[in-house]
């Protein structure tokens, strides 16, 4: 079951100085190779924002929040890695929640099994006495992941706006800071350790779970 | 919900702005990344009426960055390990394969080239050093199919010694109440 | 190993790798033994992969035995390298499945149960560690650690310190400790007596190894008809003095290869071979094969040349059956590729 494209993330919502995220800062601590640093695309690095990107991943700052994105699936523990050693670093820095993200764009097989799986996921049903031609835009489904009840679980299904007749389905486990004694980002290395590879493996199987459907 | 999508900073203050000329970034803002425009790359987008998007009005000042850029590039991974290095030797390295895509697969050992190691990466490479490796496909913004095999040393965290110090008061807490009646 | 009357003990682990579960958990419930309630104690002899992987999921099923590890383990150095590895996940089995222990052990002491019935419980030479006996009894039984010895308390602490190390800069530990602090195991059994030797190595003094076991006075008299041959039959812990001190000619003896090291070798098995001729061996490294996997793969593999070698075969068994109370042949089952070792093995 191979995807049209994917990518995962790590989010981190806290207190940031984007001027520090730039990407010589990461060369000089050894969290990226010298060529990464010397050769990334730097969009913005300022006093409020950070925006740069390398061959591998694409990182967004702002000062309550930091994204870093990759959608090369070779290095998705390396994006682990970078996200938990620049905290390691930057041990003070508040963090109060962490995401870990992992998105697809799917192909359907056909048009009939895109239609159906809409169908399945938001029944026509329940809104035609009052809807005329209605179809489902979006859903978001809230839980925990039944392997592991650590963290919120988020997935959100609807259709790809990159592929026609194709799904995009998100899977986003939110944790959030819970020891007191903890207040900078000393626990975020130790949650992407623990957590991000059962949410990487989750994903898939939400994924399979869902485009699935339509057959069962 | 921490999904990954557009980043929305506060509104620009030029007085604020003192890390870089104001015309860089005033050509900065000047980006057009409305909504409406042609189809959106990869970022799935909400609606605008939705929970998860913060509405914007035309007059606010706010500045929306970029969106994370779909890569170009396409990667399908078939094979994934993870390594350890066990030993080096002349020009090669013994390490212990855990097979990433299928853990039930016996773990194995390999013999690996040095050569096959990326220069900036063979300060890492030590005993004990972990390395991923993957093997698969990865298809050019040409359309070029390339079979690829991709070994990258990881960059762990490293520990700080306050951090190391809180670890081991709680692991001296938790030794004594195990050693205690 | 069963105690009789329904008790048991489980010494080290190994997962199928299937199932991912503990091999001693599958068989023991696989024989309709209660784990919760029948599983006495569970004994890590030493902390090497090969020997406790799965093992904290044993304890956590055995939820009334007593959890035994080598004296030799500064317990604030074993806990602290289980914290840190359990917060930062090196990838070290070990560490990992002692973090795990840790936990099974601080529920149950929070649940209020005691050390001395939960454990961890220290073993050093000629410790005792379960007596079970009485009327209700149809066979009494001991169980002994024969070693650490003295003199090698202290050696632990060096290489646990160097594993440390090596988790802090963020790699994982190779070792955690030398052999010569594990804890070798003598049980009775009514008539019968094991000896499970761990990977204790033969060396040239009296105050360790096998070497301080057979000088001791203090040992539990007799002789092992059972024998369970030190770290995967290589010559570094064959002391030719321990077969005809503890035990009598031919005892049934096992080795349990280790592939990473190739042992036993081809001379390995010849040797004991000569010591026994009831030797049998748990798997045959000979037939480890490597996975199958698409073809892009396999061709990079070959392209890259890229020498392989599988390190886990199939989980072979050796199950053995003798009456405590009576002379009795033992009855061996072999399943799942294990073997008795009639002549030499050729490895690939």
């Amino acid at each position: 079951m191979m995807p049209k494209s994917e990518a995962a993330a790590v989010v981190m919502i806290g207190s940031f100085n984007p001027a520090i995220f730039q990407p010589r800062w990461l060369g000089s601590q050894k969290l990226i190779r010298p060529e990464e640093a010397n050769n990334a695309t730097i969009r913005a690095i300022q006093a409020e924002v950070a925006d740069f990107s390398t061959e591998w991943f694409q990182f967004q700052a702002v000062q309550d929040r930091v994204q870093m994105v990759s959608s090369d699936p070779r290095h998705y523990p390396a994006l682990r890695d970078l996200a938990g050693s620049i905290f390691a670093v930057l041990q003070h820095t508040p963090v109060q929640a962490v995401g870990i993200n992992r998105q697809f764009h799917y192909q359907m097989p056909s048009v009939e099994g895109w239609h159906s799986l809409g169908h399945l996921l938001a029944p026509k049903s329940y809104w035609e006495d009052l809807v005329d031609k209605p179809g489902m835009k979006s859903l978001v489904i809230v839980g925990r992941r039944k392997s592991d009840s650590a963290g919120t679980l988020n997935v959100q299904v609807q259709p790809s706006a990159n592929i026609e007749h194709g799904v995009f389905v998100q899977v986003n486990v939110e944790f959030q800071r819970t020891d007191d004694e903890m207040t900078g980002a000393e626990w975020v290395p130790e949650c992407l350790a623990e957590h991000w590879d059962n949410v990487m493996d989750y994903s898939e199987t939400m994924l399979e779970h869902i485009v699935g459907i339509h057959e069962s | 919900m921490l999904a990954f999508r557009d980043v929305i900073v506060s509104p620009y203050r030029p007085e604020a702005d003192v890390l870089a000329p104001r015309p860089k970034y005033e050509q900065f803002l000047l980006r057009d990344h409305s909504v409406s425009s042609k189809m959106a790359p990869t970022i799935n987008r909400l609606p605008r009426e939705s929970l998860y998007e913060v509405p914007l009005s035309e007059d606010s000042g706010l500045v929306r960055l970029p969106s994370i850029a779909e890569s170009k590039w396409k990667v399908l991974v078939l094979q994934r390990w993870v390594g350890r290095v066990e030993r080096i030797e002349d020009d090669n390295f013994v390490a212990v394969l855990s097979d990433a895509t299928n853990p039930t697969n016996a773990p194995e050992e390999v013999e690996l080239d040095s050569v096959e190691v990326s220069p900036s990466d063979l300060p890492l490479l030590v005993v004990g050093a972990i390395f991923y490796w993957a093997i698969g496909y990865c298809d050019t913004p040409g359309g070029q199919r390339e079979r690829v095999s991709t070994l990258r040393f990881a960059r762990l965290p490293r520990l700080s010694q306050s951090r190391i110090n809180k670890v081991f008061e709680k692991a001296d807490r938790v030794a004594a109440l195990l050693d205690g009646e | 190993m069963h105690l009789g009357d329904g008790d048991w003990i489980v010494v080290d682990s190994c997962v199928e790798r299937k199932t991912a579960r503990p091999i001693a958990l599958e068989y023991l419930e696989k024989i309709g033994v209660d784990v919760a309630s029948q599983v006495r104690l569970v004994i890590a002899t030493h902390w090497h992969d090969d020997h406790i992987r799965g093992l904290s999921a044993v304890l956590a099923a055995a939820k009334n035995a007593k959890f035994v590890t080598s004296a030799a383990h500064s317990l604030q150095d074993l806990t602290r390298l289980a914290v840190l590895s359990g917060d930062f996940a090196p990838q070290s089995s070990a560490t990992r499945e002692y973090h795990n222990i840790i936990q099974v052990l601080l529920n149950r002491r929070q649940v209020g149960e005691r050390r001395d019935s939960v454990g961890p419980i220290k073993a050093n030479a000629n410790k005792k560690l379960l007596t079970l006996s009485g009327r209700n009894r149809t066979v009494d039984s001991e169980v002994f650690a024969l070693s650490p010895s003295d003199g090698v308390l202290n050696l632990a602490e060096a290489e646990l310190r160097n594993a440390l190390t090596a988790m802090k800069s963020g790699r994982r530990p190779v070792r955690l400790a030398p052999n010569q602090i594990c804890v070798v195991l003598w049980l009775q059994v009514g008539s019968l007596n094991a000896l499970l030797g761990a990977d204790l190595e033969h060396v040239s003094g009296t105050t360790e190894g096998w070497q301080a076991i057979i000088k001791s006075d203090e040992r539990p008299n007799g002789l092992a008809g059972f024998f369970k041959v030190p770290h995967h039959g290589s010559d570094n812990a064959d002391c030719p003095e321990s077969w005809t001190t503890l035990m009598p000619p031919g005892p049934v003896a096992i080795v349990t290869p280790y592939s990473p090291s190739r042992l036993p070798r081809e001379v390995d098995i010849a040797r004991l071979s000569f010591r026994t001729d009831q030797l049998f061996l748990t798997s045959d490294l000979a037939k480890y094969s490597l996975p199958r996997r698409v073809n892009p793969v396999e061709k990079t593999l070959r392209e890259l040349s890229v020498k392989r070698r599988a390190l886990m075969g199939q989980m072979g068994h050796v199950q053995l059956r003798c009456s405590a109370v009576g002379p009795d042949e033992p009855r061996v089952t072999l399943t799942n590729g294990a073997t008795r070792c009639a002549v030499p093995l050729r490895y690939a």
